[in-house]
């Protein structure tokens, strides 16, 4: 029982989910249940602040692990599910929503217990209660749309969870144990048969590359973002793309066996990131569709997120951190701004927004600020992440002179260039085209600029101070 | 003779099976059938494994909880079928229009 005391934070969250899904009995507002959802989240930050822990413990009889690693994402996955619920005051769901608040913390849930498991029985049920709620999520707008884009997102998710699933009973028939940190994996995976590891671990790898919308399991992106209602896109861009590359971070590092595996997983991952960077910032160059837009940027990001995973040591988990961090103030600023900007112009087409950034200047300078933190240009944190996640790499070549880190170096650095060319389409029309009918101005609510307001104050911030976070993050302990 | 090894196999063909299904069928109930497939080819392996490791129970264990996810998978995925009919009257995948690349191509 004592075991329960380490996951307190997901004990309320699942307490509140009750409450939120028995506040659907009563007939009230989606105000009242909004502010009950939001508080239950609240609630969940508040007590996952103190969960990080100077040595990693497994508990529930090798079911779980808690770490500082574990304890941090679970703050970013809160704190990406408080903003997705603010921006749900712009683009509201009113109806059934005690089920969707219920789904969208349900999500949360799912992503706090994925990066908390150290076995493949609690990895396998908390992919499912990700995967499922975002299967029903993506219903939520009620129309064909969003239909036809649960229906693709559905056959896509459950085809590669299929594959995961037998990645790993096939793990377990090489080792023997389905604890992916016990040293019986790792002592047994040294002398398992190189190809039958080789097609475990990539098998096992299709469930997490399909969570986090990575190559060769990304087609469902574009067409279930353009489906989605801002808040979810913004959702389903983060709460499932950290928890999920969380855990295949602890996965391939059990692969990896330090180092002993027949397999050289770094050579993988590196060829999986090459193919998520270049499907996704080409395709992107294309897009006219703000959500297809944001469905490939997301595609790209969690390219340069592979980049960081495929050193495979502990130690780059930080620079990880760290660029998630940056990636979801991006993201949630750029979603913020194309939703109003949505709202304001009636269009989803970039070049329809042709000089319309003088219609609401601070919207539109926040947007543009989101968009150049995606990119990763200064003055904002997207670019420290990438010179973070960069320098890392370089650390990384210099000691072990393996090539595959300097192509990664090289390939990831030309493809922030292609990216500039994507993100800056938007701005180049908000303020340099010539405006072809009418300015359509607008007052954003108080709501919509305090939002703002703390997102780009932070992506200043630790642009200027990243020593303050990133010092931060030094001090904890980040083995697994 | 049978031996362990028959087992894999038959776990391998019904995996490939699966597969096959899910990218070459049109239907999306047909599909459905293939993950089940797929899913049971892990739950025959798990099973099968267990001769290589007497007296452990871990394998069983993932199996049961496998049947358990297949069968909330299955509810989940006939209910968004069934929107899907609703709304476009078929239920095959490559019928639905709504959501694709825009065809002007100008930036």
């Amino acid at each position: 029982m004592a075991d329960l005391l380490h996951v307190v934070p997901e004990m309320v969250l699942a307490a509140g989910m009750v409450l939120v899904l028995l506040a659907g009995f009563w007939k009230l507002s989606w105000t009242r249940i909004w502010w009950l959802a939001f508080l239950v989240l609240v609630a969940d930050l508040l007590f996952s602040a103190d969960f990080f822990y100077p040595e990693p413990q497994t508990i529930f009889s090798g079911m779980l692990r808690v770490s500082s690693f574990a304890a941090v994402i679970r703050m970013l996955l809160i704190v990406s599910g408080l903003l997705t619920m603010l921006l749900a005051w712009i683009v509201p769901t009113e109806r059934r929503a005690s089920e969707y608040y219920f789904l969208l913390l349900a999500m949360v849930w799912g992503g706090q217990w994925l990066t908390l498991s150290n076995h493949f029985v609690s990895m396998l049920v908390s992919f499912e209660i990700l995967s499922i709620t975002g299967y029903l999520l993506v219903n939520f707008g009620f129309d064909q749309r969003s239909a036809e884009g649960s229906l693709k997102y559905f056959l896509f998710g459950a085809a590669a969870t299929a594959l995961m699933i037998y990645g790993a009973s096939m793990l377990y028939g090489l080792t023997g144990t389905l604890d992916f940190a016990s040293s019986r994996m790792a002592e047994q995976l040294a002398d398992a048969d190189r190809n039958l590891t080789l097609i475990a671990g990539l098998a096992l790898m299709a469930g997490f590359l399909f969570k986090i919308a990575a190559a060769p399991f990304h087609f469902w992106a574009p067409d279930v973002y353009e489906s989605l209602p801002w808040p979810m896109l913004a959702l389903f861009s983060t709460v499932p793309k950290f928890a999920g590359l969380a855990a295949l971070l602890k996965v391939l590092l059990s692969l990896h066996a330090f180092g002993l595996s027949p397999v050289n997983w770094t050579i993988a991952l590196g060829a999986v990131a090459t193919l998520t960077l270049i499907a996704g910032n080409f395709a992107a160059l294309w897009q006219q569709d703000t959500r297809r837009l944001m469905a490939w940027s997301s595609v790209a990001q969690s390219g340069f997120m592979l980049i960081s995973l495929a050193s495979l040591s502990a130690t780059t988990g930080r620079f990880l951190v760290f660029y998630m961090a940056a990636f979801a103030a991006g993201n949630f600023l750029t979603v913020h701004g194309l939703a109003l900007l949505e709202k304001r112009t009636g269009s989803g087409r970039i070049d329809a927004y042709a000089g319309q950034g003088m219609g609401s200047v601070w919207s539109s300078v926040a947007l543009t600020l989101g968009l150049i933190s995606l990119t990763g240009l200064p003055p904002v944190v997207g670019f420290t992440a990438k010179l973070f996640l960069f320098a890392g790499l370089w650390e990384i070549w210099q000691q072990s002179g393996a090539g595959v880190h300097l192509i990664l170096f090289v390939f990831g650095l030309l493809n922030t260039v292609v990216a500039l060319f994507f993100y800056l389409k938007v701005p180049y029309q908000l303020f340099l085209k010539p405006v072809s009918g009418a300015i359509i101005s607008a007052r954003d609510d108080a709501g919509s600029n305090l939002f703002r307001i703390i997102l780009v104050v932070w992506v200043l911030w630790a642009f200027f101070q990243p020593g303050l976070l990133m010092g931060w993050l030094n001090n904890l302990n980040f083995d697994l | 003779m049978i031996n362990d090894n028959h087992l894999l196999y038959l776990g391998a063909l019904l995996l490939c099976v699966g597969l096959v299904i899910v990218i070459t069928r049109r239907n999306a109930i047909v599909v459905l059938m293939g993950i089940e497939l797929m899913l049971n080819a892990s739950n025959i392996n798990l099973v099968a494994f267990d001769r290589y490791f007497p007296g452990q129970l871990d394998g069983q264990m993932l199996s049961l909880f496998v049947i358990i996810v297949a069968v909330c998978e299955a509810a989940v995925g006939i209910a968004i079928v069934l929107r899907v009919y609703h709304y476009y009257d078929t239920a095959r995948p490559g019928d639905l229009n709504q959501l694709k690349e825009h065809a002007d191509r100008n930036s």
